[in-house]
């Protein structure tokens, strides 16, 4: 009967090889998956001006930033869409993925997006402006120039003339 | 001599086709893992709508097991209003999330705040999504893949010492078991026992047969000695774990521990403690004798006999073995997961137009879904308790049957789907097969094709009797419901009451191409016949395309696709594919927001009013209810939200009901809505529309009027004149251009 070190012995071999080996692989250990997560929760922002996210939507737009900053739009999109999914009324996430889709050269799916957005929004200005300057875009985009002209006169009528 | 060369070279050439034989396998796909389906995961946020009760719920379905102790995966605890649950964690397609202990405090239908294990505020959680099948039922096997270095260590050296001692010492087969085996066969004049390696075992299951032949024995052995020579014991090692046969449900077998941790434990393998980890080695001597849910008794013994091994080998120490052996079996009730048929057929259906079946059933995908449990199991619950009553009023004849369908206005995802009365019965799919006609469901079309045309809320629509003749020369005379006319109602009210009459002459004045326009653009996938009747819903849609077409109207005038699918994640190849926003404006959303207040109407005063009592009178409600000839079908599609519902009830045989869409449908649709409690948060009202109180011919009169009513308008649609209040006759007749002057108040409040 052998006993437990011959046993244990290539056992402890094997998966402590393993582990060392577990950097290499595409599933990450349970405690690099933690330490992903951390990252993940605390965005790269810039330092000098801290954002601490107040809600769950805010949280993942911060991520969303962050991703899109490193020009990783699939991922920017998903986040923006999960957070939408938290609350549809949000019509600063209908310009924020918007703004994704132009930086993907997806110029039709940015404007009817933005105009999407603009159906959820009541009243405030700023974002009116904001999803029609995405909408101008996305039509100068697709070689549009009129329908931009017009989307950028709506934006200039919210407040945003540029 | 000759003969004995003749011998070599065969078995030369023998060794030769094995060994192609073990290669193949072992270097391209080793297993053939059917793709795995899962539902949306629940998102986990202070303010989040959900229930302390419902979130139990969930948790009971995925498996998670209440627990004095909630030191595993898995485990949750409640006291009162507070629940602590150690996640699972998970790997989505989008993020990791990790395992972790998380404390939710409720209070009424959402959660209240939600913190770790050392009180912190955590934003956003989620919990691991449900299992919901695979995409093709059938006998398969199933695993989930694991590396050996998540395995613990325990469970690895302790399968070796129960199943074969000499692992790391042998090249494939071992020879003092062999003569062992041979010995107890000849004493026992049969082949009874094995004597095998790991090797021979991982060998066997891959390759051969279970015939307990000479010939297949010595095949085995070859090919045991082969697998060896080209792969290292850690290679073997983690192959065998993955490939056991540990457990049977129905026609899927359970193969490896990674999949077997869950089925019998819901925890994820690298958490099992010791006793669980020794049930499931013991499980592989026999895995339906030692069957834990059905022979507990037996699968107590076989666990201690192993956990008693390990103590003697080594492996665990006497307080470790001690505190093992007084466990008990701990297993779970039931495997984590669940199955609906109606929604997996729409995945399967979707799935096909990108993927083989032949990847589906081998490449182990990981199709994440749009299904929502508590959307599910709320309209599951609704149809049970509501189904009865209504059977009971409808009458003599076939039973009733139903198909209903949760979706989300913002996304198209589709949430939750019933192909039928029983839910667990994977037949007819009505909700996307059966093709009923949908009588007034219809009618929102010819509507905004009327708002299209200029007409607006507060335009007089004749409901006299109507005669229209068709392009064939038949005559059509659609007849109100209550076989009455009712005068010159508001369009609004026309809709909202739902006049036959009314809405004929509206769409025979808009003109039929206009309304066919509309309907094509609301997202139906066909186009229905050029005939008048159609406005009234003389045509038979699947509940499944009524959803699509509600969509477009939930969705602010925007065509969104509905979705069962939001990604499909490849093993080693990521993310193959991702199901983005997909939006496309098809009409004006100014129109639609004037067609949705004329759906709110519905509720409140119209067809649809004992929503009124149903539900929460503060609720934002929206919804149309339709009957068709003879009431044959009973529907109601509507929304609140980010919630859209369309329920139909009727019988297969088209036999008649005494029903109509009020009673037969929204009774299921109002319960559904009370169980789902959506954030109840009307659209933004448009800056292009403004509120105007009008009399009942539809003239605008100060908001002091005794029958003022407010309705929206589109800025430049309203109507010009405003008079006084015991004005009458027609509008034009008696312009007030001397209408006493809003007091401040009025001008503050209106």
């Amino acid at each position: 009967m052998g006993t437990f070190v011959q046993l244990i012995r290539p056992v402890a071999l094997i998966v402590s090889a393993a582990l060392l080996l577990a950097g290499c692989v595409s599933q990450p250990g349970p405690s690099e998956r933690m330490i992903q997560q951390e990252k993940r929760i605390t965005p790269d922002l810039d330092s000098s001006a801290p954002v601490l996210p107040k809600s769950p939507v805010d949280n993942l737009r911060l991520q969303a930033q962050a991703a899109q900053a490193e020009g990783n739009w699939d991922r920017a999109a998903g986040l923006l869409e999960r957070a939408l999914r938290l609350d549809s009324r949000e019509a600063d996430l209908y310009a924020e993925i918007a703004e994704v889709r132009l930086g993907q050269g997806r110029f039709v799916d940015a404007e009817q997006i933005a105009l999407r957005g603009l159906t959820v929004n009541s009243g405030n200005e700023e974002r009116s402006a904001r999803l029609w300057y995405a909408v101008a875009q996305a039509r100068s985009g697709q070689g549009n120039v009129e329908g931009a002209r017009q989307a950028r006169a709506q934006a200039c009528e919210f407040g945003r003339c540029e | 001599m000759q003969a004995t060369l003749i011998g070599l070279a065969v078995l030369i050439a023998w060794m030769f086709y094995l060994n192609a034989v073990v290669r193949e396998r072992f270097e391209g796909q080793r297993f053939t893992i059917p793709a795995r389906v899962y539902s949306e995961a629940q998102e986990l946020y202070a303010g989040a709508p959900l229930s302390a009760d419902q979130a139990q719920v969930l948790l009971e379905q995925l498996g998670y097991r209440t627990a004095g102790r909630i030191d595993q995966p898995g485990r949750y605890q409640r006291s009162g209003q507070t629940l602590r649950v150690h996640t699972r964690g998970f790997n989505f397609w989008d993020e990791v999330e990790p395992s972790r202990i998380l404390v939710l405090d409720f209070a009424g239908d959402s959660l209240q705040s939600i913190r770790d294990i050392s009180n912190n505020p955590i934003l956003l959680a989620r919990l691991d999504p449900l299992f919901i099948g695979q995409v093709y039922p059938g006998n398969r096997e199933d695993r989930l893949l694991m590396p050996l270095q998540v395995m613990p260590p325990t469970l690895v050296a302790g399968l070796i010492v129960v199943e074969d001692r000499h692992f790391f010492e042998h090249h494939g087969v071992s020879i003092t078991g062999i003569a062992r085996a041979l010995w107890a066969n000849v004493t026992s004049g049969s082949i009874e026992q094995g004597g095998s390696t790991l090797t021979q075992q991982l060998v066997k299951n891959l390759y051969l047969s279970p015939d307990q032949t000479l010939w297949r024995k010595g095949n085995e052995a070859l090919m045991a000695l082969l697998m060896e020579w080209h792969y290292d014991k850690a290679t073997i090692l983690e192959a065998y774990l993955n490939e056991v046969y540990i457990g049977q449900q129905g026609q899927r077998s359970v193969n490896g521990f990674g999949l077997g941790a869950q089925f019998f434990f819901g925890t994820p393998l690298p958490a099992l403690d010791l006793h669980q980890q020794a049930m499931l080695v013991g499980l592989i001597k026999g895995p339906s004798y030692y069957n834990p849910r059905r022979n507990p008794e037996r699968a107590l013994t076989r666990r201690n006999l192993v956990l008693r091994l390990w103590y003697e080998s080594g492996i665990i120490e006497q307080l470790d073995y001690q505190q093992a052996i007084n466990q008990p079996l701990d297993i779970s009730t039931a495997p984590g997961q669940a199955s609906f048929p109606a929604f997996m057929d729409l995945v399967r259906r979707q799935l096909a137009e990108g993927y083989r079946k032949d990847d589906l059933l081998a490449e182990g995908l990981t199709v994440f879904t749009t299904l929502n449990p508590l959307a599910q199991s709320g309209l599951e619950r609704a149809v049970e308790r509501r189904m009865p009553a209504i059977e009971s009023a409808a009458g003599p004849g076939e039973p009733l049957e139903t198909a209903a369908l949760v979706s989300r206005p913002s996304t198209g995802d589709v949430l939750a789907m019933l192909g039928g009365r029983r839910p667990e019965v994977a037949g007819f799919n009505r909700a996307l097969d059966s093709r009923r006609p949908v009588g007034s469901l219809m009618k929102p079309a010819v509507y905004l094709a009327a708002l299209e045309q200029g007409y607006t809320l507060a335009s007089p629509v004749s409901d006299a009797e109507v005669t229209v003749s068709g392009a064939d020369g038949n005559l059509w005379q659609p007849r109100n419901y209550d076989k009455e006319s009712h005068g010159t109602p508001l369009l609004i009210d026309a809709l909202s009451n739902s006049y036959n009459q009314a809405t004929a002459r509206l769409g025979m004045e808009v003109g039929l191409a206009n309304v066919f326009d509309v309907i094509d653009r609301m997202g139906i996938d066909e186009t229905p016949p050029p005939v008048p009747s159609v406005m009234l819903g003389a045509h038979g849609l699947s509940p499944y395309q009524v959803a699509q077409f509600y969509q477009t109207i939930s969705g602010n005038g925007f065509y969104t696709p509905l979705n069962a699918i939001r990604a499909v994640v490849h093993p080693q190849q990521g993310v193959l594919q991702r199901f983005d926003l997909s939006v496309e404006q098809r009409f004006d959303p100014e129109q639609v927001f004037l067609l949705q207040d004329a759906l709110h109407q519905v509720t409140l005063t119209g067809t649809a009013r004992s929503l009124q009592w149903r539900l929460p009178q503060n609720w934002w409600l929206a919804g149309k209810t339709g009957t068709t000839d003879d009431n044959r079908d009973a529907w109601f599609a509507g929304y609140s939200g980010d919630r859209q519902a369309v329920v139909w009830v009727g019988r297969d045989n088209n036999g008649t009901m005494a029903l109509t869409g009020s009673s037969g449908a929204l009774p299921i649709w109002a319960e559904l809505m009370a169980e789902l409690a959506p954030i109840q948060e009307r659209r933004g009202q448009p800056a292009r529309v403004e509120y105007l109180h009008v009399n009942p011919v539809g003239a605008v009169v100060p908001a002091r009027c005794d029958d003022a009513r407010s309705l929206p308008f589109i800025k430049g649609t309203e109507p010009q004149a405003q008079r006084r209040c015991n004005a009458d006759g027609p509008a034009s007749d008696l312009i007030d251009n001397e209408v006493e002057k809003p007091s401040i108040w009025e001008r503050l409040f209106n």
